[in-house]
């Protein structure tokens, strides 16, 4: 895969955001992941599993066994409170810091 | 990583991890005998590995091959693996209780899924059940009241028998 590389820390807020709305198994997370991001934000899809169990860790997502529709075990993740406001915090600060490395790129001269 | 695809191409239908025989994955728990995150992470792989390899199937490419690009995309299945081992063991203090009782509530349900779907042998096991457990109070009772306990008189271990 080509594009560039994640920065640090950029994934948990993309897989705390991707849960926003319902839990879901590790896959599902990573087809949404790879299919809204249309291939720029790259990432060995593996990664995706560190991350998933440190976020856990810190108590910000839950994780449970459970069934998918095909009846197969897996293992659903979803957010917790903390989870939840973590995300809102951090999508604030990457707006601040978005938008003022753009504005100093977008400024002429 | 040479090795991990090349075992995990081998066997179609399983991603390069090796996976516990199917009929004891659910038989047997070991992650309530402590082995459990090594099982877990691996069936979380493997799902991936599969439900992708489905995917890419379905865009047109060929069985062997979608699983092969699956696990090229995946990474190094052993590294990853390990790293999500380590996530585990630093945080673990916190997950285990959770997941465990989660673990304990689906057994449960299974059991009594199975229960209502074969009603006979739910008979067969509670009788063996009660017979057991009758049987040893029945004999635990009269060991304790011959053996155990004292003669109902005071300084009863001084009596003595005389024969003649």
């Amino acid at each position: 895969m080509t594009g560039s590389n994640l920065f640090t820390g950029t994934l948990d807020i993309l897989v705390l955001k991707t849960l926003r709305a319902e839990s879901m198994h590790g896959y599902a997370i990573g087809r949404v992941l790879r299919e809204g991001s249309q291939g720029v934000l790259s990432v060995e899809e593996g990664a995706l599993y560190p991350a998933l169990h440190r976020l856990q860790g810190r108590g910000l997502l839950d994780a449970e066994w459970g069934r998918t529709d095909t009846g197969r075990r897996a293992k659903f993740y979803s957010l917790t409170p903390d989870g939840r406001s973590h995300l809102e915090d951090e999508t604030a600060r990457w707006n601040a810091y978005s938008g003022a490395v753009a504005a100093i790129l977008g400024r002429r001269g | 990583m040479e090795r991990v695809l090349r075992r995990g191409c081998g066997h179609p239908g399983t991603a390069g991890l090796t996976p516990m025989p199917p009929r004891f994955r659910r038989t047997v728990r070991p992650d309530l005998l402590g082995a459990g995150a090594e099982s877990e992470v691996r069936e979380e792989i493997n799902h991936y590995i599969d439900l992708r390899a489905k995917e890419l199937e379905a865009e047109g490419l060929n069985p062997e091959d979608a699983r092969q690009a699956a696990l090229d995309a995946f990474g190094d299945l052993e590294a990853v693996a390990s790293r999500v081992r380590r996530q585990d063991r630093k945080w673990g203090y916190r997950n285990g209780w959770r997941e465990t009782m989660g673990s304990i509530r689906q057994d449960f349900q299974q059991a009594f899924r199975s229960f209502r779907r074969n009603p006979a042998f739910a008979i067969v096991a509670s009788l063996t059940l009660a017979i057991g457990i009758g049987a040893n109070t029945a004999i635990f009772s009269v060991v304790d009241a011959a053996l155990i306990r004292g003669l109902p008189f005071q300084d009863s271990g001084r009596l003595i028998f005389v024969n003649g």
